[in-house]
């Protein structure tokens, strides 16, 4: 990403320019979407279902309405759904222990029958959330950001691998498309500690950070999207359709994830 | 099998001039007159006969004959030819000189050297001119011989402006760029704008496409090799230029007259200075490159000379707090000997080094991230002339690398918790034999033929991991230092074949078999300085290409122009490429991160070259397919690669006006680049995706540009030279597409559009030039 700045800053010395120009791209047929997260700490497992469309056309994705989905659990308990309109389902009361695998079963009468399985993940508590004032950035920044940036300390799980994403709620609206994504690949032992670069604050605002401990394959796929989601994603040198635990049948993920969290009042 | 009849042509060539009378041997060197400057691959040849020879990378030659008299003709394109009587009765030693003192009445006198291109067995082979490149006009008024190889058949260029370049469909890390016997890593300047050559300090350029000698290897798709000037020993003299964002001179000079000399030459652009004067934005920002060539030889009396060479250049890019940098750096030390009148070597030492390095300085925290590659070698090559029928070449080189994939520390200031990560650097060693024989059957049969035996070892101290499906690491097993815990042998056989269909034209074949050890790891379009080298180790397999190549060559009108087409297929196996989504930030396995596959790449070139007159220039085409196959990318079936262009048409031409002004211009058109476009989107996290169908579907908006310069001479007497150029890139202001983006549009939100970057509208320069005696 760095190095993407260091190019765009040198093109600009060499004066160049953008310009719209009419492109023709081909249209696909349209792909099913699957968002699925199951929310240990509240019990509860929401399913979003959606289409692709093609990409000048305008308008909002049109959703699956006809699902059938199952969530079945390791010890034989078996979850069904509620659909709750807009694409959107919801299981409740889903009781998941760490460790605890999880099958989720789709089935669409128009668009076939998808199926995903994931791992119970383990908890992690966030020990301390620090703020402080960028002092100029160096790859600069919007003049509407704050300048203040929290930064969120816990403790790893000692003698395994484990996935972490972090989010913000900013005065109770969640901030869309902030992946903060950790793992322990650096070999940390003990504490972690990452910036929440995302977005930054002013004195007054209220933060909710939460830290999510998630199954491998959540993680994966938000690593992808964090890469280079977006539209922009078009420049990445090897485009491609990041896809999680649904196989190639559908785009999404299926993610089981424990929440731990912590509000901030930056001062 | 080929082993054996090489063997067999070998003995029967060496024994079959036993038979005969005496003969004697005719040796020495081709020189300028003006400078000393051995000429390279310049024409030595018996009058009226098919017998000659050509003069080695040293510029000497060496040609036994039965005793007799003979007329010598020594020619070399550009420069006139001597015609010598010589009375061959005993072993002669005869250093030449040629002069280039040609004006523009006089009538080129029709030579051996002209024809060439239909005579010699080599084929799929650019010879530049580094004179005559400086004729074409270029970006910035920055000459350079990476952007005029370029406009050759069968090469084209990586993006707008950029000095990086494809051979025949191959990679861009296939190319192995040789100055003066050294690798060069990474060959661009200011992220490929310019290339770290200076025009300046070069004498010969060497560009093989195929029918590779086995005397060359370890890349799959061609050989450039670059050779610097030695310097004039017979006067000092100076040349430079000062242009609008750079800047060159060179010095060069006997260090005793006729015996030894030596050159330096330096360059450096100042493009942050200027943009500082004119922004205030930028007063902070730093833009610059540097490079050096520094060349010395002295003769240590009639059969031994020797030579050292280097290079060093280096780019820094800073911003406020942040900095990058990267550069290469080689030497090179040889010596020449000469054994006897039919047998040369040249022993090289060899040194090569690149690196970059990336800092960040801000608010108590220091980010840095290095890397680099950097090999010693040693080769010997040993030029053997039995007789006048052949001409053998044999020699061995081994070569030791460091791999430095990357090291990041970070340090806080209030945080005495500093990390960090450091790849583990990787060794090995790369060993080679060769021998190859020119052979000239009979007037009309000329053959190549020769093989290279290579291996590679991966040499410890290391930890050899292996991995499952899900890039988990399996195993490990540590080697200790200088271990070896993994090599390779492989055979590549080269042939090539000439036959005369009459003086002025011939038909030609070849085959080469080539591997690569080393591969280029990289994530992004543009030539970067972080894109890793990495070598082939028991889980990376050595790339290997096949390639066939037949080809028809015809000269006209007393080789005042010579035309070529050439058709070639090449397979190429084991290429290397990241997995979709490959963790590719200082991965330590990235090993796990990688797929394997093959590639196919075929076409035609066309070549049409007038070489005299006032009007020169050349018209190139190429007609081909590059595509790949990998078995997790595209689900495994064929897809165009990048650099796969249809069309490929290059146009140059100079035109001297009068003595004082020179008007040059090129045009150039090719197919875009084959991308990868949306075919729609879809939603995540509230979040707009993009979805892609296959891989490399699209194709960029076609490319096409014109060029025009103009050199006028302002002085040219004994003492001093100069002349301005004026150079036009871009002249009808095409806006070719460097990268297209998707963006919501700003009048019909909810909506997108494609949006196009391209780097160059018309950009005028002018550059000052001077030489002096």
């Amino acid at each position: 990403m760095k190095f993407k700045i260091l190019i765009i800053l040198s093109v600009f010395f060499l004066a160049s320019c953008e310009e719209v120009i009419e492109l023709d791209l081909s249209s696909s047929e349209p792909q099913v979407i699957i968002e699925a997260n199951l929310d240990v700490a509240d019990q509860t497992c929401d399913v979003k279902l959606s289409l692709s469309n093609n990409f000048y056309d305008s308008g909002k994705f049109e959703k699956i309405e006809d699902a059938e989905i199952t969530l079945m659990s390791g010890n034989g308990a078996v979850y069904t759904f509620d659909y709750l309109g807009d694409g959107n389902y919801n299981a409740k009361d889903v009781m998941a222990e760490v460790g605890e695998p999880f099958t989720i079963q789709i089935l669409s009468a128009t668009y076939g029958s998808f199926t995903a399985s994931a791992v119970t993940p383990k908890v992690a508590i966030i020990d301390e959330i620090t703020v402080d004032e960028l002092e100029g950035n160096p790859f600069g920044g919007d003049d509407e950001d704050g300048d203040k940036r929290l930064t969120v300390e816990w403790q790893d799980i000692v003698g395994e691998e484990n996935f972490f994403r972090i989010q913000a709620y900013l005065n109770g609206v969640y901030l869309e498309g902030s992946y903060v994504m950790a793992d322990d690949r650096f070999g940390e032992d003990g504490t972690l500690i990452r910036p929440f670069n995302e977005a930054f604050f002013n004195v007054g605002d209220e933060v909710e950070i939460q830290l999510l401990t998630t199954n491998e394959e959540y993680y994966d796929y938000f690593t992808a999207i964090a890469n280079g989601g977006g539209p922009d994603f078009a420049n990445a040198a090897v485009p491609y359709n990041p896809s999680a635990n649904f196989g190639e049948d559908a785009l999404g993920y299926f993610g089981i994830w424990q929440k731990a969290s912590k509000l901030v009042v930056i001062e | 099998m080929l082993k054996r009849t090489i063997f067999i042509g070998l003995c029967f060539a060496l024994i079959t001039p036993l038979l005969k009378a005496q003969n004697f041997t005719l040796s020495g060197y081709l020189r300028d007159q003006e400078t000393g400057e051995e000429l390279l691959y310049g024409s030595v040849a018996v009058k009226n006969t098919s017998d000659g020879v050509t003069t080695n990378e040293y510029g000497f030659y060496s040609l036994t004959l039965p005793a007799g008299n003979y007329e010598m003709v020594y020619s070399y394109v550009g420069y006139q030819d001597q015609s010598i009587l010589v009375d061959l009765n005993e072993d002669r030693r005869m250093d030449i000189e040629l002069g280039s003192g040609m004006t523009l009445e006089e009538v080129v006198v029709s030579s051996k050297e002209a024809d060439q291109n239909v005579r010699s067995t080599e084929m799929s082979v650019a010879t530049l001119d580094v004179k005559d490149a400086k004729l074409v006009p270029v970006l910035f008024g920055e000459q350079d011989v990476l952007k005029t190889i370029q406009l050759l058949p069968g090469v084209s260029s990586n993006s707008d402006g950029d000095s990086g370049f494809f051979v025949r469909g191959g990679d861009a890390d296939q190319n192995l760029i040789l100055l003066d016997e050294a690798p060069v890593y990474n060959a661009s300047h200011l992220l490929g704008f310019f290339s770290v050559f200076n025009s300046d300090a070069l004498k010969d350029v060497k560009l093989y496409k195929g029918g590779i000698p086995a005397q060359y290897g370890g890349r799959l798709s061609s050989v450039l090799d670059i050779r610097m000037k030695n310097g004039n020993s017979k006067n000092w003299t100076g040349s430079g230029g000062i242009g609008l964002i750079s800047s060159r001179l060179t010095l060069e000079g006997p260090i005793q007259k006729d015996n030894g000399s030596v050159i330096i030459s330096g360059r450096r652009t100042y493009a942050d200075l200027l943009l500082s004067a004119f922004n205030d934005d930028f007063s902070d920002t730093e833009l610059y490159f540097y490079d050096f060539n520094v060349k010395a030889n002295y003769k240590l009396g009639e059969k031994d000379r020797i030579y050292a060479s280097g290079y060093f250049g280096r780019d820094v890019f800073g911003f406020g707090d942040a900095g990058l940098d990267w550069g290469n750096a080689t030497g090179t030390l040889r010596w020449n000997h000469i054994f006897s009148d039919k047998l040369f070597s040249n022993t090289s030492m060899i040194y090569s080094d690149f690196d970059y390095g990336f800092g960040v300085n801000n608010a108590g925290t220091a980010i840095d991230l290095s890397g680099g590659i950097d090999n010693y070698a040693i080769r010997q090559d040993f030029n053997w002339y039995p007789n006048p029928k052949n001409s053998i070449q044999f020699g061995w080189d081994a070569t030791y690398y460091q791999f430095d994939s990357g090291t990041f520390t970070i340090d806080q200031e209030d945080n005495e918790d500093t990390g960090g990560i450091t790849i583990p650097s990787q060794n090995a060693l790369e060993a080679s034999v060769y021998l190859d024989n020119e052979q000239k059957v009979d007037d009309r049969l000329s053959l190549n033929y020769g093989i290279r035996m290579s291996t590679f070892s991966n040499i410890g101290a290391y930890d050899v991991k292996s991995y499952n499906e899900e890039d988990e690491v399996v195993s490990t097993t540590s080697y200790g230092s200088g271990d070896i815990y993994n090599t390779y042998l492989n055979f590549e056989p080269r042939f090539s074949a000439s036959y005369l269909l009459n003086n002025t034209s011939s038909v030609k074949a070849s085959y080469n078999r080539m591997n690569q050890y080393l591969h280029l790891l990289s994530n992004s379009t543009a030539s970067a300085p972080t894109d890793i080298w990495i070598p082939s180790t028991a889980l990376v397999k050595p790339s290997v290409a096949d390639q066939v190549a037949i080809g028809y060559f015809k000269n006209f009108k007393d080789n005042a122009y010579e035309f070529s087409v050439e058709t070639y297929y090449k397979w190429l196996g084991n290429l290397v490429e990241y997995e979709d989504g490959a963790e590719t930030f200082l991965n330590e396995d990235i090993e796990a991160e990688l797929e394997f596959g093959q590639g196919r790449a075929y076409g035609i070139e066309f070549y049409l070259k007038k070489n005299t007159g006032r009007f020169k220039g050349w018209v190139s085409y190429t007609l081909s397919k590059s595509e790949r196959q990998f078995d997790n990318i595209n689900n495994g079936a064929w897809f165009s690669a990048r650099q796969d262009r249809t069309h490929d048409l290059s146009i140059v031409a100079t035109y001297q006006l009068s003595p004082k002004l020179t008007l040059s211009g090129s045009w150039v058109y090719y197919t875009g680049d084959a991308v990868t476009f949306p075919v729609g989107k879809y939603e995540i996290d509230g979040q707009l995706q993009t979805l892609y169908s296959g891989r490399n579907g699209d194709r960029m908006p076609d490319y096409h540009r014109m060029d025009l310069g103009l050199t006028w001479t302002l002085q040219d007497t004994k003492k001093w030279h100069s002349d301005l150029n004026f150079s036009i890139y871009n002249v009808y202001n095409r806006h070719n597409t460097y990268s297209i983006d998707f963006s919501e549009s700003e009048n019909s939100p909810g909506e997108y559009e494609a949006v196009q970057t391209y780097l160059f509208g018309v950009v005028p320069s002018v550059t000052w030039n001077f030489s002096f005696k």
